[in-house]
């Protein structure tokens, strides 16, 4: 019986965390709204950008101090990087062009939220806390 | 104590495929389907956006980030089918575990 219980404790990966299903979604409105201002000038928008940055920063950082969390703290490495091209990515070229088109915009957001959902779907398919012992 | 052990080990074993069956089975459907819908976007886009390169709605350049942009789209995809996969394997644990202990319980009445 022993050897069951200690089996039970054991998983490949996290448990569903609410507080970071709830700021996954959080985020995504937040994200998705200030790229619809991408058609305006960045230096506009610039204040409103970097609080959204330091949200997602606080975020993979509550992500990567998760035990077996591998998979989420990937996920947000990704959308954040100013070098890859989700909403880091997006934010950079903004910034160097100062503004963008619209049909790009557009499109872009579709992708990006698309991206959110894939880190939401995940965190929402994780075994709840109160599944594990049932 | 008269316990036949070979006939619970054998509804150990009936119960234990019997899971694997159900667990794996679902997770292949599910994969098989996020899989085409995931091609079935991909090939919308591109139709998509060539279209707006044409109609001048979209630039070159444009058009190279939202590939790159996709291509980001398809790696967290792959990588939520592998969390989904992690999942999946625990859920299959502790329903393991559960059926073993129900046996055991039941049997030795604790």
């Amino acid at each position: 019986m022993g050897t069951l219980l200690v089996l039970a404790g054991c998983s490949t990966i996290s448990k569903f965390d609410q507080y970071a299903y709830s700021q996954t979604t959080a985020i995504k409105v937040d994200v998705l709204n200030v790229m619809s201002h991408a058609t305006d000038s960045f230096t506009v928008h610039a204040n409103e950008v970097l609080n959204l940055q330091t949200e997602i920063e606080k975020m993979y950082e509550y992500e990567k101090n998760r035990p077996k969390n591998t998979i989420s703290e990937k996920m947000w490495m990704v959308l954040r990087d100013s070098t890859g091209h989700l909403f880091g990515g997006f934010v950079a070229r903004w910034k160097k062009e100062g503004k963008l088109d619209e049909v790009f915009v557009r499109e872009s957001q579709s992708l990006i939220g698309s991206s959110f959902d894939q880190v939401s779907q995940l965190e929402s398919g994780k075994i709840k806390p109160q599944q594990v012992t049932k | 104590m008269n316990t036949n052990f070979d006939q619970i080990y054998q509804d150990l074993k009936s119960g234990v495929v019997d899971i694997a069956k159900q667990s794996f089975q679902d997770y292949i459907t599910e994969a098989k389907a996020a899989g085409k819908s995931a091609l079935d976007g991909m090939k919308d886009n591109l139709q998509h956006w060539a279209q707006e390169v044409e109609n001048g709605a979209l630039t070159k350049d444009d058009l190279e980030f939202l590939l790159q942009e996709e291509a980001s789209l398809e790696e967290l995809t792959a990588l939520k089918q592998t969390g989904i996969t992690a999942i999946r394997i625990d859920q299959f644990r502790n329903a393991i575990i559960s059926v073993i202990s129900g046996t055991l319980t039941s049997l030795i009445k604790i």
